[in-house]
């Protein structure tokens, strides 16, 4: 299924924040996560997450360091105490206004 | 030639303006691209060419994303950080190259000043009281035959010109009517200051000081019995 760009733009930053609550990734590792997590269903273009990360590097969310793993170089992320307020704080915007999207399309659809 | 993925970063990177975070964004892309397209050989049995193209265009526009990069590594903010970096790492060692310079000031102008190459003849005990700044005179020192070097030490009460300007506190006349060459400071500090004064061998083995604040000293400068 094709989303409108907008969505995923607006809820990109909210989906990598919970991925790495888990743990600690690189950007690859994320793009493969995101799509096996969702199945397949966000195919957006892969080098628009970079952007997103640094923005949220900036915005003191997450933080990055170089890791040495098998030979290769690599920037981990990892969310930080403000991005955990951050996420939870998006999460629940996301509910309630998923919640309410839900309520005038089941009426109109009811009625 | 150059492969496609590095065709890729560079437009991409062209597009950040800020140069100096454009490595690090080419090593990132670089490592996305390259686990990418060995996937891709690996689960779509393409080749190696074929499955750099297909890793690039799954990153999208390079340009377009070249653009959002350069709008979070803005010139404007990277300059200010950069500067800022260094401004402070400069302060920081200015501070503590000023601190031991201020400390090492104040702590050797608490000791006498000793001449090189000059043999002490005389220690004085000689102290002048203006207004809460003390001149003490320690020692007369015998450099050459006629030449002789008065050392003394300046207490403040508080100086704030460090260097630069100082007032002559006071002045030394023989008795036939000779200054003494200007006074040459060993160490100036918030504190204090000591140095020494370079005079001529008075025939009557003394001379006249005439402070600022109009007292007036006769010191004794001949040799010592018992000093060499």
């Amino acid at each position: 299924m094709n989303y409108d760009k907008g969505l995923i733009a607006g809820s990109s930053g909210m989906l990598v924040l919970s991925l790495l609550q888990e743990k600690e990734c690189y950007g690859y590792e994320l793009i493969k996560l995101l799509k096996e997590r969702s199945s397949d269903a966000f195919d957006f273009k892969e080098g628009t997450l970079y952007p997103i990360l640094h923005k949220m590097e900036n915005e003191g969310w997450i933080r990055s360091a170089n890791k040495a793993v098998n030979g290769r170089t690599r920037r981990y992320y990892a969310i930080t105490a403000q991005g955990l307020r951050q996420l939870k704080a998006q999460q629940e915007q996301w509910i309630s206004f998923s919640s309410a999207v839900n309520q005038v399309l089941s009426f109109q659809g009811n009625g | 030639m150059m492969n496609s993925i590095e065709e890729y970063i560079q437009t991409v990177t062209s597009q950040v303006h800020f140069i100096w975070d454009r490595t690090a964004i080419a090593e990132e892309l670089r490592d996305h691209l390259t686990d990418s397209a060995e996937a891709l050989m690996e689960e779509e049995n393409l080749s190696a060419e074929e499955a750099q193209a297909e890793a690039v265009k799954r990153m999208g526009d390079g340009k377009t994303i070249g653009q959002q990069f350069n709008q979070i590594h803005h010139p404007v903010i990277g300059w200010i950080w950069l500067i800022t970096l260094s401004l402070a790492f400069i302060a920081g060692i200015a501070l503590v190259g000023l601190t031991v310079n201020y400390a090492w000031d104040i702590f050797s102008c608490s000791f006498p000043v000793h001449p090189k190459a000059a043999v002490k003849i005389r220690d004085l005990n000689e102290s002048v009281d203006m207004a809460g700044h003390v001149v003490r005179f320690d020692a007369v020192w015998e450099e050459q035959e006629d030449q002789l070097i008065l050392t003394y030490r300046i207490q403040n009460k508080l100086n704030y010109s460090r260097s630069g300007w100082s007032v002559t506190l006071f002045q030394i006349v023989d008795q036939d009517g000779n200054e003494g060459i200007s006074p040459y400071f060993e160490g100036n500090s918030l504190l204090g200051s000591r140095g020494m004064i370079r005079i001529e061998r008075p025939d009557s083995g003394k001379v006249k000081l005439t402070f600022i604040d109009g007292q007036q000293r006769i010191l004794n400068v001949s040799e010592q019995e018992g000093q060499p």
